[in-house]
Order: C-alpha cells, then structure tokens, then sequence
C-alpha cells in the first residue's frame, strides 16, 4: 500500500513546534487524534486511488463517490472532535485543531469537485460501448452481406434468364426467318418456272383452234373451251401445292413459337423483378448508409481523441489541483496521489486504445472512414452488370428482329414480280386474247397475295412486339443503378 | 363587598419575566404582565423581550453583573425589588423598558415603554383574614363550588397562559391541545367577571381573549393552487385519463383513412413497401422490453422476425416530447405512470437495420404522431412547440419545475423550496437544501466541520407524513438579518459563516378555515447558514 505520509511529517512538526504552548493533556489528545488520522487517512486514500485504477468493467463512480464521503468525514470528525475530551482547551490548541480541519476541508473539498469516479466510469463507458458497438456492426455487417447476397443471387438468375432470352430469341428465330425466305424464294422460283409453261400451253392452244391470226376466232374458242382459266392451272397448282403452303405457313405463326416469352412478357417479368430487386437493393443500402452515419456519429462522441481529451483534462485537474494545495504536507500526499491515480488512469486508457483499435480495424472502409471500391463493388457488382449488359445488347436483338420484320415485304414484293413477270408470258398474244388471259392471271394473283398478306402481317406484328420488348432505348432506363451508386456513397 | 388592599414597600414593575441571557441578544422575556401592574395599559406584551432597563442593557450570561446583584434582581424575578430599594426607588418611579421584537417578515425592531413601578399590593376580605386575588375578589382560598381553589387555579392557569405565548418555537408544542384546556377555563372566568367585576377579573378576561385568539391561530388566505399537491391523485389521474382518452379516439378517428394495417410489415430489403410510405399506423403498446439501445441510442421497436418490423427513433423530438410530458403528468398528476406506450405514427420512406437480441432486423422507420401511456396519458407529439408540449388536460394543473434556488436567492427562498419539495415529492431537491456541513464551538471558539452535517431519511417520511395529515401548507413567518457566527479568522483557513433565524408557519385547516397552527412534530424554528458567500443552506435537519 502506497505511503501518503507527508501530511504526518507535517503536522507531526506543527504539533512539536507548540510543545510548551500545550498542556500535557492536550498534546497526548491531539497526539491519540492524529495517529488515528494518519492510519484512516493514509488507507482512504489507497483505496480511493485502488477504485480509481481499477481495471474491471464495473461503474465505481458511486463507490468512490461514497468512499471519499466518507474518509473525508472520518478524517475530519477524527480532527474535529480532538479536544472534546480536553478541559477548557488552550487558543493554541483550538488554533491547531481549527488550522488542520480547514486545510483538510479543503482538500477533500477540491477532491470532491474533481469527479474523479465519474470520469473512470466515463472511460469504462466508453470502452464498453465501443465493445458493444463493435459486436453491434458486426451483427449488422453479417445481416447486411447474408442479406445482399440472397439479393444477388436472385439478381444473377433473372439477369441469366434474360440473357437467355436475347440468345434464344435469335438461336430459335433465326431458323424461322430463314425458313420464311426460303419458302418465299421457293415460290418465287416456281412462279417463274410457270411463264414457259403457260406460254407454251397457250400457244398450243391457239394452234390447235386454228385461230392463231383471229383473235375473235380464238376468244370464241377459248371461251368455249375454258382455255383462260386452264392456262393458269399450273400456277393455281403451284400456289395450292406444298411451295405455296409453305410460304404461308413458314409466315403466320411460325415466329410465335420463338418470340413467345417476348409476347408474353416474360422479359418485362423478368426486368420488374430485376427492378424490384434494385428498389430492395436500394433500401439495404440505404440501411447500409444510415448505418455508416451512425457509426460517424457514434466515434464524435467516442473516438480515442474525446478519451485523451478527457485524461488529459483530468490529468491537469488533478495537478492543478494537488498544485494549489498551501498545506505542504497535503500538497506532497497529493502529489504522490495523483501519479498513482494517473497511472491507473493510464491503465485504463491503454485498454480502451485496444478496444478502440480493434473497433477502427474491423470497420474501417465498412461502416467507417471513406468507401472502399472493393466494399462499393460487392454492394453494387458495377462492373459485372456492365458486362452483362453488354453482353445482353450485343446481341442486338432488337436490330436484328427489325431487319426480319423489314425482310418480308421485300420478299412479298419480289412475289408481287414473279407474278408480274408471268404476266409477261401474255407479251406476244394479241390484244384483246392478252387482257382475258391477265384477267384470270389477277384473279390467282389476288386470292394467293391476299393470303400471304395475313401471313405477313401476322409475322410482322410478332416481330414488331419482340422488338418493341427487347427495345434497347426502352430497356436501359429499367436497368439503370445509378440510383444505388447514390445511396451508398450519400 | 368591598375588601382591603394592602400596598407593601416592596417596589416591584408588577411583571413576571423569563431568563434568556444565553441568547446571542441577551434579554428578559415577558411571562405575564399582573393585572395591577402600571405596564399593563402600555404596548407591552408578553412575549416581548427586554434588552434594556432604564437605558441599561441586559448582559448576558458570561458577563458579571454588579457587586451584590444576581440574575434574581432582573425586572419580573422574584428579588426584582431588591435593587429598587437600593436605588431609592418608590411608587411612581418611572420604569423604563427597551423591548426587542421580531419585525414581520424580517429582522427586529426595538421599541420603549414606560409605566411606574408600584408598591407591591395584596388583597383581603375585610377582616384581613382571607387572602383575595383582587380588590374585588375572588376569595384565594374559596372554589365557589368549582373544585379548585381561585388561587391553585390561578396559578396553573397563568402557566398555562405562559406557555402559550411564549411557547418556544424549537420546542413542541400543542396549540390546539392547549386551546382545549384554556376551554375548561372558560366557565371559571366568566364566573369571575359576573362574581367579582373589577380590574383582576377584567384582566382574566382580556388575557384569556388574547391568548384564545393566539392559540386559534390566524386566520389565512392561501394563494390559488396553494393546495393542489393535495388533490385526490385518483381524482387527477381520472380527470387527465378522461381527456387523453377522447383526445386518442378522436386522433385515432382522424387517422382511419390514412391508416394501414400494422401487421404483417414488410421486410424492407425483400418486398416493395413504397405504397405503405407516408401511411399512418398504430404500433401495438411497447413497454420496456422494447427499447433497444445501439451506442447509446435508444430505439423503440414493434413485431418480431415473422410479422416484420417498426423501428422508432427515441432520441428524436416527438419521443422527447413523450418522455418529458410522463415525467411532468408523474409531477403533477400522478407519480406512477405505466412505462407502456401506443404509438400512432407515419411510416418513413428510409428503413432501418437494428440488432435485437443479437440479431440484425430490417424494419420500417415510423415517426411517432401521437402516443396514449397506460390508458391514461394522451400527448399529441406533432402539436407546435418545442420539447415540451402538453398532454390531454395538463393545463388544469401547471406548476413550474422545481429547482435549487439561485446561489444568491435570501434564505426564505431556500426554505420555501424546501416546502415545495416536500408537497412535490422532490427528495433529492429536499436533501439539497440542508447544509453539508456543521458549525459546531468548543470553549467558545466556533469552528466549521465540513463534511459533519446531516438528516435522516425519516425526517423526510415524518415531512411527507405532515403533509398528507392535517398540515396544508407552509410559509416562511419570518427571518432574522444575517448575523455573522464566524468571521474567518478564529484559525488560519477559518470561513466566514453567516447565520439566520427563520420561523415558520404552519397552515392547517380548521372547520374549514386555514388558519397557523403549532403542533407537535412541526418546526416553527430553523436556522439556515451560508459559507463564505454560497447559498443558504438549512442548518437544522428537522422535518417540516
């Protein structure tokens, strides 16, 4: 147990310089008072300075609080009552006694106003609440990433479905188109093939009505004999026949079956979820950034610094304190006292710098201090939705069914000339017997060109939906994440 | 039947004082005025205290008198003619008296009277052979069928008289047992006036009046609101439930179109909750397992991991507003408010992630509208203002709050703290106003025991009982002028001390009348001291 025994000396002396002023009696009193003093003074303080140094995560503010009550009163009822015993005491001995409670008085007075109990279990607060926090953002930390990465996961199956989507769109369209222009090619090419045969047919047609130079004659002939209509029977047959269906089948419904998750909407299905997600995202992250702000505003109040600061503060306290003391021999006593305090003091600070160390090291770039990329890239995986989004449009998918849809009146067109081009096996027959024969010619012409319209037009509003679903234009905006990029960094 | 007056040599002031010359101004207290003393038709009265005679001051006990002189020779002791003889004094020598009185509400004042000193004079039948009281009677010896004889009763009754009027304050004392027993009184001297009509029984019964109206006590007007501590708290608690009550239905009422289920709350990160945004809901009553503290930072939390969660901010104005209104309904209304509350709010569009029982929780952030504690404490937490807004039916019952009194506030305010502390319930305002430390003399010698001062917890007890018995209410009486008991140089580092006298007031209600009133177990008398400046503190630790 540290020795405070410079107040001991001190009044030890005073009392030595009064012999010859003080009656035997008073001396002994005084004398029997101040060994009592020095013994309760003497342990008072090392327990107070044992509590103030004490390492364990107990608040002692209020046994300190009633520990310095009470050696201050024991102290000083102890010098207080030294002459009560003393019949009619000397002035000098009334001096001695009154001289020694004042100095006492205030010391433990300026002591009081110290709280130094207070400041301990300020620091132990602190280093408690930093403990706490800590486990605290752990807690948060773990939420936090468990939670964003079932968000991720659901995010990278509906951006693979969507992927899947564009490729199919294509790999399974593709054969479709083709087949379409294929089958138009096909007809276009039996339509031509038709205009020898019809030529030759009706210019065996005319020899044998003998009519070759009459055009009457032969009008009659083939009138009566149904030759316009049979001219075209080859055409009527090639149209009816497997070419002619083909076009028309390889049209109508054929693009529904590999455009049909854009028809259906499953795309704009998968993009809403997607969009949900990034609202869900939005709102972690917001707990995320709420969270870095409150750990902000947690370490202004509980950073090491407000610790030093506050041990520095009591550190100039107490020897200010100790320093104004006139007493000598209570000055020395608190001199010694406050190194002890401090050194305790110091203890304590040392192990909060530990909890506080490990406190910045675990949240550093996390919840404290500024983002880190890595921590900015596992919230918002940038660049993986970068590439993935270029991979989605590099698929071009909109461009490409565009070009599909704008084939097909081509092609219709190119069907429109072979018919008109078969009108020319007509070129050489007279006038009149050529009109007749175009007549018939339209009528085929009309009936097939009405239907591969429907089959077109059907085709082509397949397409036009796809296309408008995979619209690039229309699709980045419901796939932007600057939004999230502003809540984590706000 | 006229009797005979027998005037002796002895020439007396015809006064019966009591000894105080320990007292820091030395004096003779008045006990009784005779009825055929010359001081009986001037402004003295009992109680009065004489510090001087004929211009002479009283000295006090540490003082040596004259040569041949004691403390039986002072005006109104008992060898009070003694030194008239000496001085040559005779009937009709002009006796001058300075007396010391208290000055309502603060300090003394000193005033003189003069009357002549008589030959002290007895009373007899004709014949000389029966001692009468008076010239006109009564007989001392006779009872006239009453018991007692006049003159034993006499003697009590002056005594009683006595202590009476000069009861002291420290001491206890009973005025209303003692106005019972002068009653008894009553019949015998109105017997004594319709008998023997003359000066002694006129004086029976102007010192009987006067000290029935003493022992009565003054009537007194207290202020509005004087008595409000004393209201039925159930009275109070159901007056505030009332109207926090009606103001919740009518709040709930307003809220219903606005208003959505709470529960099931959807998990923020995991389902779109943008409609509920800007909705108002009524959170389920939260109690204390439902605060949760991160960093200090206190939350209020509703649901659990199935229905979901509502996160409330505590450490925001409409909490504070909450908190302070319950701290405020716990001093005027009532001093248990049920620590649970129902919360009508409206869901922000920023969640929350908080840990509750180890565990990180997203939930909703709502921010508190309107909150009913228990079932009997409505405060509208979005009304204008600042921290503190009223809750249902507070303006019935407005008080400030209390405080220590300033550092330079006279001492009547200190004590009058005190007073309200105790109709407040305040014991740590209370415990504040006593002084810390002890003034204590040895030899003569004052000297300042810092840390020697104390109370007991039961003198608080013995307060809160006062005032839930007959007691009403207190004032400060009166204070004496600060007097200086040390001066800062008895000893090297000495204080300077000052010290005042205070009397209190008593204020119960009789009949329906407040009037003062002195009983035991009240404290009339305190002292209050101050050190070196500072404030005044309560140096006597008694209760009220």
């Amino acid at each position: 147990m540290p020795e405070y025994d410079k107040r001991k000396q001190e009044l030890t002396d005073r009392l030595t310089a009064l012999q010859g002023f003080l009656r035997v009696d008073e001396t002994l009193r005084i004398q029997d008072a101040l060994s009592r003093y020095f013994a309760r003074r003497s342990d008072g303080l090392s327990n107070l300075a044992y509590l103030l140094s004490d390492l364990s995560m107990e608040p002692k503010a209020s046994d300190f609080g009633g520990m310095l009550k009470l050696v201050a009163k024991d102290t000083t009822d102890i010098l207080h009552t030294m002459l009560d015993s003393v019949r009619e005491p000397s002035a000098e001995a009334l001096k001695f006694r009154g001289e020694a409670l004042a100095e006492d008085a205030r010391f433990w007075e300026g002591l009081q106003t110290l709280y130094l109990g207070e400041l301990r279990d300020l620091l132990l607060k602190q280093e408690q609440r930093l403990i706490d926090y800590t486990k605290n953002l752990r807690d948060k930390w773990s939420k936090l990433t468990d939670e964003e990465k079932a968000m991720e996961q659901l995010d990278q199956e509906g951006s693979r479905a969507i992927n899947a989507l564009f490729r199919e769109t294509l790999e399974r369209g593709l054969p479709v188109h083709l087949r379409a222009l294929k089958a138009f090619d096909d007809l276009i090419g039996g339509i031509k093939q038709m205009k020898r045969d019809i030529s030759s047919f009706i210019a065996q047609q005319l020899i044998q009505a003998g009519a070759e130079k009459d055009v009457a004659v032969a009008i009659g002939f083939f009138s009566t004999y149904g030759i316009f209509k049979k001219a075209q029977a080859p055409l009527v047959e090639q149209l009816g026949g497997p070419a002619g269906k083909e076009l028309l089948s390889a049209l109508s419904d054929a693009y529904d079956d590999p455009l049909r998750n854009w028809i259906q909407g499953r795309c704009a299905e998968h993009v809403i979820a997607l969009k949900q997600r990034m609202t869900n995202r939005n709102s972690l992250l917001m707990t995320f950034s709420s969270t870095r702000h409150d750990a902000d505003a947690f370490l202004r109040d509980n950073s090491f610094n407000t610790a030093k600061d506050m041990w520095r503060n009591a550190e100039s306290s107490l020897k200010s304190w100790a320093g104004g003391i006139s007493s000598s021999g209570l000055k020395g006593d608190a001199e010694s006292w406050v190194e002890d305090v401090l050194e305790g003091f110091s203890q304590r600070l040392d192990k909060l710098e530990d909890v506080y160390n490990t406190f910045i090291s675990e949240n550093e770039r996390r919840f404290v201090g500024s983002l880190g990329p890595e921590l900015e890239e596992a919230f918002l995986h940038t660049r993986a939705w970068e590439d993935w989004e270029s991979t989605l449009f590099s698929y071009d998918v909109e461009s490409k069914l565009r070009a599909w849809r704008s084939s097909l009146p081509e092609y219709r067109a190119k069907v429109e000339g072979a018919f008109d081009e078969l009108a020319g096996a007509f070129g050489d027959l007279p006038s009149g017997l050529q009109e007749r024969f175009k007549e018939e010619l339209n009528l085929v012409r009309a009936d097939y060109l009405g239907k591969l319209s429907s089959a077109e037009e059907r085709a082509s509003r397949t397409l036009e939906q796809a296309e408008a679903a995979s619209s690039e234009s229309a699709l980045r905006p419901r796939l932007d994440r600057r939004i999230l990029q502003e809540t984590l960094r706000r | 039947m006229p009797g005979q007056i027998y005037a002796s040599e002895e020439i007396s002031s015809g006064l019966i004082t009591r000894l105080k010359l320990e007292d820091p101004v030395p004096s003779l207290e008045v006990e009784h005025i005779r009825f055929d003393s010359a001081f009986r038709t001037t402004q003295l009265q009992p109680g009065d205290r004489i510090v001087a005679v004929n211009g002479v001051r009283v000295t006090g006990a540490g003082t040596p008198l004259p040569p041949g002189r004691s403390v039986s020779h002072h005006v109104g002791q008992y060898g009070e003619s003694y030194p008239w003889s000496q001085e040559g004094a005779k009937e009709g020598t002009p006796l001058r008296l300075t007396l010391r009185r208290r000055t309502f509400p603060k300090g003394w004042h000193e005033l003189e009277v003069e009357a002549p000193l008589l030959a002290k004079r007895s009373y007899s039948d004709d014949s000389g052979n029966r001692p009468w009281l008076g010239p006109e009677g009564p007989e001392s010896r006779a009872s006239d069928g009453l018991g007692e004889s006049w003159a034993g009763w006499h003697e009590q009754y002056l005594r009683r008289l006595a202590r009476a009027e000069l009861a002291d304050p420290a001491n206890s004392f009973d005025d209303r047992a003692e106005l019972r027993n002068l009653e008894a009184d009553r019949d015998r001297i109105r017997l004594c006036v319709e008998r023997y009509p003359g000066a002694f029984s006129q004086a029976l019964a102007e010192d009987f009046a006067r000290v029935e109206r003493l022992l009565s006590g003054a009537e007194v007007q207290l202020p509005p609101g004087a008595l409000d501590y004393r209201v039925e708290e159930q009275v109070r608690k159901d007056a505030v439930a009332q109207a926090s009550l009606k103001a919740w239905e009518e709040r709930l009422a307003a809220a219903l179109p606005e208003q959505v289920p709470p529960f099931p709350a959807p998990n923020p990160v995991r389902a779109d909750f943008s409609g509920l945004v800007d909705k108002l809901v009524l959170l389920p009553t939260l109690r204390n397992r439902d605060w949760v503290m991160e960093a200090d930072h206190a939350y209020m939390v509703a649901g659990n991991a199935y229905d979901g969660w509502y996160f409330v901010d505590a450490e925001t104005q409409p909490i504070r507003r909450m908190l302070r209104a319950a701290r405020r309904y716990e001093r005027v209304v009532s001093p248990y408010v049920p620590e649970e509350y129902t919360l009508l709010g409206r869901i922000l569009p920023e969640p929350r992630l908080l840990v509750i029982q180890g565990q990180g929780h997203f939930g909703l952030q709502v921010r508190p509208l309107a909150a009913l504690a228990g079932r009997q404490l409505y405060i509208a937490l979005d009304a204008d203002g600042g921290d503190d807004v009223p809750f249902a039916g507070e303006e019935a019952y407005n008080k400030p709050i209390l405080s220590l009194p300033p550092n330079d506030a006279p001492p009547e305010a200190t004590l009058q703290a005190m007073i309200s502390a105790i109709q407040d319930a305040d014991q740590a305002t209370w415990q504040a106003l006593f002084a810390p430390w002890r003034l204590s003399a040895t030899a003569g010698q004052p000297c300042l025991h810092p840390f020697g001062g104390f109370f007991t917890p039961s003198d608080w007890d013995r307060s809160r009982e006062a005032f839930h018995a007959q007691l009403m209410d207190a004032r400060v009486l009166w204070t004496s002028e600060p007097e200086e008991v040390m001066h800062g140089t008895e000893y090297p580092g000495a204080p300077k001390v000052e010290q005042v006298e205070a009397l209190l007031q008593h204020i119960g209600s009789f009949d329906g009348v407040f009037k003062s009133y002195v009983t035991r177990g009240l404290h009339r008398a305190w002292i209050l001291q101050r050190v070196n400046g500072g404030p005044w503190r309560i140096a006597t630790p008694q209760s009220i």
